[in-house]
């Protein structure tokens, strides 16, 4: 529980879908008598559109999105899945081996036998419990490309708290040995947190305010970035000062690697930075501040995807020109506007 | 003091909660000092004069050793702490804190020198009231003066100019160990000496030779950075039209008063000030131009992307300009100016000119300084890092705002060249014997 706190979109996803298991199984649900496959996404998406906390609130839509694209897989084809690539085979394989499971079983639990607790049992709580195995598991899928990238003795630049990155980086440090430097934004602790975490684990760690960045990537040889949200141009959003990082790093010629679970996959479409942003409170930046000189801080940085490298995700890795391939997988076209 | 058209030190500047219980201590501790070094003056201008004859008589035999003190003195105030780096960044200085046992060790070894004034300037330095390089440089001088007041001859040597010159270098190696020398602390070295030179030819006395070079420091800083810094606004506020959008990063002495007299003409601007948390300086800006009744906006670097679009000029000071057309200036201007370059945003550098100097750079980190400001890592899991100045280069810049003129970047050599002529300044007046 305490890495999940760490990470509140994976925590928000998490904690939405297991609200709808609530739902479902506390027979609270409303959905006619007799459901078909349609009336439960509709429940879904209605679902997804009360718990939603605000417009820039991507992490809750695309699970649910995911949900529904898993249950349109598990119900619609049978038994046979297109084999597309070695790493998803194995998933899909995994799918039909336990919804055949499911099937031989006898269920227990839920008291009438009718038609629509059928497709609830057969199809529903199964595809929870694969979206929920994906979320838990997106780290260790991840961490299976860890020595990949790296070479000895390198540097690498990380950006404030991101516990994919933690992970990835201690299973890389199991086969290499690199220095790590650690870039503090101005406001919040993250990034010292980060630090004595890593540190915790003998690696070698500088810590250096955001300001020193200019000066810092001329010793960088590769940049480490964990992310809000991956847009369908394959732009990306995150944490405020991770463009500029960026525009450095193609200056320096030092490549960008972002890291995410594919949790994190949103498609929506965005061109500057006032797209998907908010400004937050003046208060967070100077506690002084008053109407005659106000501060301005932003909730999100947009990053076109000229400045990425790599993307490397629980389902594979990828470049921003081919990133919406993974979209057209993961997500169903129906979905897209919840 | 009443040179600068700054408000005096005393009522504006408030330290950062970082800064007050260290600034606490350090008063105390100041306090303690001056009134020891009080105390102690008075001992010693009575001392001073057997000691100077023993000096003096030293002083000649010993006249290689007195060129080792100044090493000794480094590694007394270094070497008490135990935090050299080993890594890639070993070979930049760091400067301690600096108790009152290690500025009283150094003394013992050198008491003429190590004047109280000396003492005020680098428990300032320390305490972050003193930053910024015009500030710095103009503060030396003034306690350079107070120096020059209470420096006595040693009794063998005649020449006031001869024994001075010795002085003047030891006082710049005493001054290394509290903050490395900024560049335009160097320019006032050099011109001293050359008023030192031509004190050489003339027969002043003693009393008539320290009136006359105080004279000329005061001369050095008014003509070189009071009308400079006129000069430099007249032509800024040709360059820049009202109801722009400008940038500013962190507290220039320039750009403040830039702004103040740009609103005094009645015209207006909208102002970000980016700033950076570490030194304080942008809150430091906003505070002195809300004085001014000035309103602007306040933005952290990191946030700096959203604003971007929405500004027209991006304004900086420098703390000196080299000579390949580099900038060094605070940290993050480089970031600064690398995301202009990125926007097309004009970059414009405000520069005095005796701040120009012969060094070439090309990154940041082959010379550099490092701030100690983190205290907070004593399980050791990480090293803090933190650099004070940036190396912006000249292909980022698009234009220096000095008191010659408008010049691109690249002309920096050309304006050095010139002023090699002239020693540095305009010629300076030889002193009469008359006088």
């Amino acid at each position: 529980m305490s890495t999940l706190k760490a990470q509140p979109r994976l925590y928000s996803s998490r904690e939405s879908i297991l609200t709808l298991k609530a739902h479902l199984s506390g027979k609270q649900a409303k959905i006619p008598k007799n459901p078909t496959m349609e009336d439960y996404i509709t429940y879904i998406k209605k679902l997804s559109n009360r718990l939603k906390q605000g417009p820039l609130d991507f992490w809750i839509p695309n699970v649910f999105r995911r949900l529904i694209q898993v249950i349109r897989l598990m119900s619609s084809e049978d038994g046979f899945f297109p084999i597309k690539d070695k790493e998803k085979n194995f998933k899909e394989l995994g799918l039909t081996i336990l919804r055949k499971s499911i099937r031989s079983k006898t269920t227990v639990e839920t008291g009438s036998e009718t038609g629509s607790n059928a497709i609830q049992q057969d199809v529903i709580l199964p595809s929870i419990e694969q979206v929920l195995e994906e979320l838990e598991a997106h780290s260790d899928d991840i961490n299976t490309f860890a020595s990949t990238h790296f070479f000895t003795n390198e540097v690498l630049l990380v950006y404030e708290y991101s516990t994919t990155v933690l992970n990835f980086l201690l299973s890389a440090k199991k086969t290499r040995n690199f220095e790590i430097i650690v870039l503090e934004s101005e406001t919040e602790n993250l990034g010292k947190q980060f630090a004595t975490d890593l540190g915790k684990h003998n690696l070698n760690v500088t810590l250096t305010p955001f300001t020193n960045a200019y000066a810092i990537m001329q010793r960088v040889n590769k940049t480490l970035l964990g992310v809000d949200a991956i847009l369908k141009n394959g732009g990306l959003l995150m944490h405020p000062g991770t463009y500029a990082i960026c525009v450095l790093a193609k200056q320096f010629a030092v490549p960008v690697i972002v890291l995410s679970g594919a949790h994190k996959l949103t498609p929506k479409y965005a061109f500057d930075q006032t797209t998907f942003n908010q400004l937050v409170s003046p208060l967070k930046i100077n506690p002084n501040s008053t109407i005659d000189h106000m501060s301005i801080g932003i909730t999100f940085d947009y990053v076109p995807p000229e400045y990425i490298s790599l993307y490397i995700t629980n389902q594979g890795q990828y470049t921003p020109q081919s990133i919406y391939q993974l979209f057209s997988d993961f997500y169903n076209v129906k979905d897209e506007d919840i | 003091m009443s040179e600068k058209p700054n408000p005096k030190k005393g009522e504006a500047w408030k330290p950062k909660e970082k800064f007050d219980k260290k600034a606490n201590k350090e008063k105390l501790k100041q306090e303690q000092d001056q009134a020891e070094t009080k105390q102690e003056s008075n001992k010693t201008t009575q001392q001073q004069q057997q000691q100077q004859q023993q000096q003096s008589k030293q002083s000649i035999e010993q006249q290689p050793s007195q060129q080792l003190q100044p090493i000794n003195d480094k590694q007394i105030v270094q070497t008490d702490t135990s935090n050299k780096r080993k890594d890639f960044l070993s070979h930049l200085p760091i400067f301690q804190d600096y108790t009152s046992v290690s500025i009283k060790s150094v003394k013992q070894i050198d008491p003429q020198t190590l004047h109280h004034s000396f003492i005020e300037l680098c428990i300032q330095y320390q305490n972050g009231q003193c930053i910024g390089s015009t500030h710095r440089c103009v503060e030396f001088l003034n306690a350079l003066k107070q120096f020059i007041k209470d420096y006595k001859l040693p009794k063998q040597s005649n020449y006031f100019a001869m024994a001075f010159l010795t002085e003047l270098k030891n006082i710049f190696n005493l001054m290394e160990n509290f903050r490395t020398v900024n560049e335009g602390m160097s320019t006032s070295y050099l011109f001293i000496s050359e008023c030192l030179m031509i004190l050489r030819k003339t027969k002043l006395d003693e009393n008539e030779s320290k009136i006359w070079l105080c004279n000329q420091i005061d001369q050095f800083i008014q003509s070189k950075i009071i009308s400079a810094s006129e000069l430099i606004i007249k032509n800024a506020t040709q360059l820049i039209q009202e109801g722009t959008t400008i940038l500013v990063y962190a507290r220039s002495y320039l750009i403040e008063n830039f702004i103040i007299n740009y609103f005094k003409q009645g015209k207006q601007l909208t102002i970000f000030v980016v700033d950076n948390p570490q030194f304080g300086e942008g809150s430091q800006l906003v505070n002195r131009l809300l004085q001014q009744g000035i309103s602007c906006y306040q933005i952290l670097l990191s946030h700096v992307s959203y604003i971007l679009s929405k500004v027209d000029k991006i304004l900086v000071g420098a703390s000196s300009m080299l000579c390949n057309g580099a900038l060094v200036s605070r940290v993050g201007t480089a970031l600064l100016a690398c995301l202009a370059s990125t926007h097309k945003i004009p970059f414009l550098v405000f520069c005095e000119s005796y701040k120009f100097s012969e060094k070439s750079q090309i990154d940041s980190l082959s010379w550099n300084e490092i701030a100690q400001l983190e205290y907070g890592n004593e399980n050791q899991q990480y090293t803090s890092l933190s650099l004070r100045y940036d190396i912006t280069q000249s292909n980022y810049i698009n234009m220096i705002v000095t008191e010659v003129g408008l010049i691109p970047a690249t002309s920096v050599k050309a304006v050095i060249g010139e002023f090699k002529k002239y020693n540095y300044v305009d010629a300076i007046e030889v002193p009469r014997v008359d006088q």
